[in-house]
């Protein structure tokens, strides 16, 4: 059976000859699997493993003064937002610094921001970087649109952009407003330039933390919810699957998502509460798919290859029980967590009766 | 102790103009400001802190009322000052060396000057040497906040760092941050989450 058949039967909760596969690395984790299989590219690395879902990325082409990938490299990034890295021993991480809209008192200041134009970006770039995803066999390909929670808050600033919810819900909404329509305008066009290639679209943004959500239910409800469903109601509406990607403790939410058209919810962050994939499964696996539940917080990092294996298989036993499961470690994996550890998640879905 | 019910609520609700005029005006009539800290400013924090701790209120409102309580401290600092009103005790705080993450410290930040402490807040990144030096100035409390599972190794230096030192306290926090991992690396107290972190601070400098 092939990669992307596997991947839309899980989407739709349909069994096939095993679980599909996916997964996320840093820099870090990646150049330790090139150097264990003994490849040069990341594509060689996913075949190595047999990875089912493929994510594709959009290449930058706009000004370079507004270059930098948020959260990725050191500088100002399209939305004006500036990156800093930081390292530690394993890894170089970036987290924003500079937000353009801090200091925006009304909606006339948002508009006035120098927002992005949807010519940065080399769609002609994307029947290339599909190609080099398929060498190997007919794979789900997937394009994250982005998200319209996760970004405005980097281009306003965490704090103030909560605060807003209740000082602001006007400022709130034209930040959403523009950068979703941004991120799904953008979509669009990576989808005409993918002529039918392209699987999934993606989009997402931490809306939880370990205890609870960042912001009470009421309020995503009022002010997030509709520009989240616009992302995700737009591209099921085309036939395509949906995905969405929050960390953290958002059980509260999960029928609104279901509600506003979403296929497959990532990453199901089993340390956050009520996220157990026991709790999950018997309350909404006959609606929606998971993506991930393979802990990159405490087991990856820290378990032995046998504890890993015997993990990711138990969490099969209960999500896979309907086929409604993309296997997949709940984060990018880090520079801590072992090459074996890698493999054993990917020999366990292989291996699993 | 009496409660300032405009003040308290104003607090609560995050309405930081309510706070502002009702202080002024108690102010104005002379009011003893320690007993509005203590009887009606420090509670309205305790009390959204429990909320909190309960998923009756999210980071927004939590942040909206810190703010306000922020406000009717700025308003009354003079006042305290010259009745010699002293902060509970110094307590530093800071993400540590490799991590830039500051969400959750920003909130324990908070909610430790809303429970009446005088907070050093260090920032982001930072070393063993920058927590020695809030120490050399006076606090008796470190709080640790890391969200990588790859910068939480580096709580266990600075523990090591403050180890022979019977005056000061470790805290930690943060996503990846256990109960466990507090107690295998030798910390005085782990936070699960902002309002838990100023009760264990509170435990800690009673042992």
């Amino acid at each position: 059976m092939e990669s992307r058949e596997r991947v839309l039967a899980a989407a739709e909760r349909r069994k096939t000859d095993r679980l599909p596969t996916s997964l996320r690395c840093t820099p870090e984790a990646l150049t330790a699997l090139k150097e264990h299989f003994q490849v040069s590219t990341k594509q060689e690395v996913y075949d190595a493993l047999d990875i089912d879902l493929r994510w594709i990325y959009l290449p930058f082409k706009g000004p370079k003064e507004r270059s930098a990938a948020p959260l990725g490299s050191e500088g100002t990034d399209f939305w004006g937002c500036y990156n800093t890295p930081v390292t530690n021993e394993f890894n170089t991480y970036y987290e924003i610094t500079g937000h353009p809209l801090t200091d925006a008192e009304s909606v006339a200041d948002v508009d006035a921001h120098d927002w992005p134009s949807l010519d940065w970006w080399d769609y002609d770039a994307i029947p290339g970087i599909i190609d080099a995803e398929l060498r190997a066999g007919q794979r789900a390909i997937m394009f994250f649109a982005g998200g319209a929670f996760e970004t405005p808050w980097y281009i306003r600033g965490f704090e103030r952009f909560l605060m807003d919810i209740y000082e602001n819900p006007d400022i709130v909404t034209a930040i959403c407003g523009k950068v979703e329509s941004y991120y799904r305008e953008r979509a669009l066009r990576v989808l005409e330039a993918a002529d039918g290639r392209i699987d999934i679209i993606g989009s997402g943004g931490d809306i939880g933390g370990e205890t609870s959500m960042l912001l009470s239910p009421d309020k995503w409800r009022e002010l997030i919810k509709p520009h989240s469903a616009r992302l995700i109601q737009t591209f099921k509406d085309m036939g395509l699957k949906t995905f969405y990607h929050s960390d953290g403790a958002i059980q509260p939410v999960i029928d609104d998502f279901i509600e506003i058209g979403l296929d497959i919810l990532d990453p199901i962050q089993v340390g956050a509460a009520g996220m157990t994939p026991e709790v999950l499964f018997p309350k909404f696996g006959d609606r929606i798919s998971f993506h991930g539940a393979i802990d990159e917080v405490h087991l990856l990092p820290h378990a032995t290859a046998r504890e890993v294996y015997e993990e990711t298989q138990r969490v099969m036993g209960i999500l896979g029980g309907n086929g409604g499961y993309i296997v997949s470690p709940t984060h990018m994996v880090q520079g801590d967590t072992p090459v074996e550890n890698i493999i054993a998640i990917f020999q366990a879905v292989r291996e699993f009766a | 102790m009496t409660r300032n019910e405009t003040i308290y609520e104003g607090i609560c609700k995050g309405n930081r103009q309510q706070v502002i005029d009702e202080v002024q005006k108690v102010l104005d009539a002379g009011a003893d400001t320690v007993e509005l800290l203590n009887g009606s400013m420090i509670p309205a924090m305790r009390d959204i802190g429990e909320k909190f701790s309960r998923n009756e209120v999210y980071v927004p409102e939590m942040l909206i009322a810190a703010r306000a309580m922020q406000s009717g401290l700025d308003l009354i600092a003079p006042s305290l000052d010259q009745a010699g009103h002293k902060a509970r005790a110094k307590v530093c705080i800071g993400t540590v060396k490799g991590d830039l993450h500051d969400i959750g410290k920003n909130l324990v930040a908070m909610m430790l000057k809303g429970a009446g402490f005088e907070v050093d807040d260090l920032g982001v990144d930072c070393t063993v040497e920058k927590f020695d030096a809030a120490v050399s100035q006076g606090a008796s409390v470190v709080c640790l906040s890391a969200l990588l599972t790859t910068t939480m190794p580096y709580m266990k230096e600075v523990v090591s760092h403050f180890k022979d030192r019977g005056d000061v306290r470790v805290v930690i926090g943060g996503a990846p941050v256990t109960q466990e991992y507090a107690k295998e690396i030798g910390a005085h107290g782990y936070g699960a989450d902002a309002n838990q972190a100023v009760h264990v601070v509170e435990t800690c400098l009673q042992e």
